[in-house]
């Protein structure tokens, strides 16, 4: 299990890395407003990228109904845990 | 009866008066499935059965389906297959002439126009059943509202599409009184609509019927620059004319539409052209084409982006029309896409890099030329056509006329009429452009209302293009 600010911290790495932007700091309430590489074009690949990451496997409603980095943070703490 | 045309008003005045002495929910959505049932039966009586039976099916398909809570994917693909062939089956009946009641008099397309908003009603119906198979709603248990969200009048000749069940939320909670919000804004947008339509648009028709219809009109570059330019802006003008005023009408009855436009001559990017143009249906697109395909293929990374985005202009060229000119609108917009996501990076890091101003002096007219380019064969008549204006466009030798611009039009309008037209269509478009943001945010409350409105209604009156505007050109879809 990871803690939530474990699984913020490691998300930005992967945001960073993801999007080759080293200015990236994730907040819960960050959304794909806040990051301009963060579109549909990107969002899946992203998703696939974490998915990997954590070993985990998101459904495709999940992934749509992620508002903010916060329903990530919380979705990933639920996989891992379980 | 088109919208916005005089006995529209009239039908709306009289469904207004009916709607707001009711106070019973259930007979107000009554009236309103009434009143949108006698606008479609203006085009044709196929239109008033085509929408009813089909909004039938799908609302008892989907409880028959569910039943016992196995609504399995083969029935989804039986009853969507029915959908789509329907929807397909019907628009080449059409094309071969089964009915020929009603069709463009100004050129684009001879398509008719029989059955409306099929296009339109059939993405909502799709969307519907997938929804309730994933069960994300449950099904309707309204067939009044049903129907009505599908043949609603205020939208259904153009959209904008939105989710039955979203629609249906709205039905529940219509409101008793006429509220002075809902008349201000209401009317405020038909207003702006009937402009962007009757002043500006409108205006513009005859050259670009010129430029793409008539043999003598694209025979230099400079011409096809102007037509791809001026199809472009008449198409905004036109379409989001429309849209305001759907929005405004159905403002008038308490139910909020969803927007469908948001300023897309200001995008510096084809994937922002696309978040700002005809945001509903692509939206749709995205939402139940788009993102499947990428969600599925996902692990293939980049290369699944590349296909779902192929895949989702492909579908939405076809469902334009089955003609080779859309498949060649879709595949422009493909490519552009497919090199903007390859790019991304780069261009991300050239516009934190750039100021913002000289960046959207830069990419806005790269991104309204690329759009302007797929447009030469979206609203060319055959590909043989099209592809003689692109010829024509890149011929540098032969890209300035002889003559002045003005000489060369007036051999297509032989008056002076079409040249002030097409001047004045042009300065307002600008001007509209320009105060776009100011405008649709201007809404006009307390004591400046009344010179807020009369002065829109003297634009309209005093400026707007009332003859032959009875057609807008997304109605063929």
């Amino acid at each position: 299990m990871h803690s939530k600010e474990a699984i913020l911290n490691s998300l930005t790495q992967i945001f960073r890395k993801e999007f080759s932007d080293n200015n990236i700091v994730l907040q819960d309430r960050t959304t794909a407003d806040d990051i301009a590489m963060w579109d549909s074009l990107t969002h899946m690949t992203l998703m696939d990228t974490i998915e990997q990451h954590y070993k985990i496997n998101f459904s495709f409603d999940e992934i749509l109904s992620f508002e903010n980095v916060g329903d990530l943070v919380t979705a990933i703490t639920n996989k891992t845990a379980a | 009866m088109t919208t916005g045309s005089l006995p529209f008003y009239l039908l709306i005045l009289i469904t207004l008066i009916v709607f707001y002495v009711s106070k019973d929910m259930k007979f107000k959505q009554w009236i309103l499935l009434l009143a949108s049932l006698v606008f479609a039966s203006y085009y044709s009586i196929t239109s008033v059965v085509t929408v009813t039976l089909m909004s039938i099916l799908n609302f008892y398909y989907a409880k028959y389906a569910i039943k016992g809570g196995n609504y399995t994917y083969t029935k989804l693909v039986v009853i969507n297959t029915i959908n789509i062939a329907s929807l397909l089956l019907l628009r080449k009946l059409i094309d071969l002439g089964f009915n020929s009641l009603t069709t463009f008099s100004q050129g684009f397309s001879n398509t008719s126009i029989v059955i409306l908003g099929i296009g339109f009603y059939t993405l909502q119906n799709v969307a519907y059943q997938i929804d309730v198979y994933k069960k994300r709603f449950a099904p309707e248990t309204n067939l009044v509202g049903y129907i009505l969200a599908n043949a609603f009048f205020a939208r259904v000749t153009m959209g904008p599409v939105m989710n039955i069940q979203a629609f249906n939320k709205q039905l529940a909670t219509l409101p008793v009184k006429f509220t002075e919000e809902n008349f201000t804004l209401g009317v405020q947008r038909i207003l702006i609509g009937s402009i962007k339509k009757l002043v500006i648009a409108e205006r513009l028709t005859f050259t670009v019927n010129y430029l793409f219809d008539d043999p003598h009109g694209s025979q230099h570059g400079y011409s096809v620059l102007v037509a791809g330019l001026l199809f472009t802006v008449q198409l905004y003008f036109d379409f989001s004319g429309y849209i305001d005023i759907a929005l405004g009408t159905s403002r008038l009855f308490g139910i909020q539409l969803k927007e469908n436009f948001n300023m897309p001559f200001r995008s510096t990017s084809i994937s922002e052209w696309w978040r700002r143009w005809h945001i509903t249906l692509i939206e749709w697109f995205t939402q139940y084409i788009y993102y499947p395909l990428a969600y599925k293929l996902r692990h293939a990374r980049t290369t699944a982006t590349l296909v779902a985005i192929a895949c989702t202009f492909f579908v939405s060229a076809l469902w334009h029309g089955l003609g080779i000119t859309y498949i060649i609108w879709g595949l422009c917009h493909i490519t552009y896409l497919i090199a903007e996501t390859l790019l991304k990076k780069q261009t991300m890091a050239l516009q934190k890099k750039t100021n913002p101003a000289l960046y959207a002096m830069i990419f806005t007219p790269i991104t309204i030329a690329l759009v302007c380019f797929s447009h030469l064969f979206f609203r060319s008549a055959d590909l043989s056509h099209a592809t003689r204006m692109i010829y024509v466009l890149f011929d540098f030798k032969n890209f300035w006329p002889d003559i002045s611009f003005s000489q060369w039009l007036m051999n297509g309008g032989d008056d002076f009429e079409t040249s002030f037209n097409l001047r004045f269509g042009v300065f307002l478009a600008i001007l509209y452009l320009v105060f776009e943001k100011r405008i649709l945010n201007t809404y006009s409350f307390g004591r400046y209302r009344v010179a807020w409105f009369t002065f829109l209604t003297v634009v309209l009156v005093m400026l707007g293009v009332f003859d032959g505007a009875s057609r807008f050109i997304y109605m063929q879809f």
